[in-house]
């Protein structure tokens, strides 16, 4: 594997797991599932520091190569930028029309279908950001697995 | 033109040059061994300039090293 694919890997699971706090944070555990918040808070902090910790060593091991980064990490890395841009894109419309709706709902016809709390709609920008972040390694992790 | 597939003789020219590997290979035109890997492997096809830096580390003409292969 490549410094970049490692990298690739543990960013997505510390960014997955700062996902899982948050969701866990804002929202709590459901109501309707038994209680593992405990577990998964745990399971998701290792999971978080086991992936600083290799980003660490990789960055220490791989730091006296002669090359970091090269043309086809740039090709991939472009590749996986672009679906994270659309995914992104694709859930800031989606927000703006939830804050038109919103305020449609507050102003004009109230229990309009979809309308959402503008905290909601704050909270789903933040997941989204995550999401995108999320899209875009995964798309590099694939591309550097498939091998072009 | 239907497609087609970028082939080269690095591996057998890697041999042919005192048993070079792969990461001496990749040190001497600036990428890393899992690029040269992936281009021994056909898996990705180098950029015109890495083509030309391949060939003159192997002190050959661009032609000897990679082919194109169409699907016929």
């Amino acid at each position: 594997m490549s410094k970049q694919e490692i990298l690739s890997w543990t960013s997505l699971a510390s960014s997955t797991s700062v996902l899982v706090f948050y969701l866990l944070i804002v929202f709590g555990w459901p109501d309707t599932v038994p209680d593992y918040s405990g577990r998964f808070f745990n399971l998701f902090f290792n999971v978080f520091w086991i992936a600083v910790v290799i980003e660490i060593i990789v960055g220490i091991t791989e730091g006296n190569k002669k090359v970091q980064k090269d043309e086809r990490d740039f090709i991939i890395e472009a590749k996986g930028l672009k679906v994270g841009y659309n995914i992104l894109v694709i859930t800031l419309m989606i927000a703006l029309i939830q804050i038109f709706i919103s305020n449609i709902s507050l102003n004009y016809i109230p229990d309009l279908p979809f309308a959402m709390e503008i905290s909601t709609v704050f909270h789903f920008l933040f997941i989204s950001l995550f999401l995108a972040g999320a899209a875009k390694r995964i798309t590099m992790i694939y591309q550097y697995r498939k091998e072009f | 033109m239907k497609g087609g597939l970028i082939v080269n003789q690095i591996r057998k020219l890697r041999f042919n040059h005192g048993e070079m590997t792969q990461q001496e290979l990749a040190d001497l035109v600036g990428v890393t061994r899992q690029t040269i890997n992936a281009i021994e492997a056909a898996k990705y096809s180098p950029s015109l300039e890495l083509a030309f830096k391949i060939a003159a580390a192997f002190e050959k003409p661009i032609g000897e090293v990679f082919k194109y292969k169409t699907e016929d």
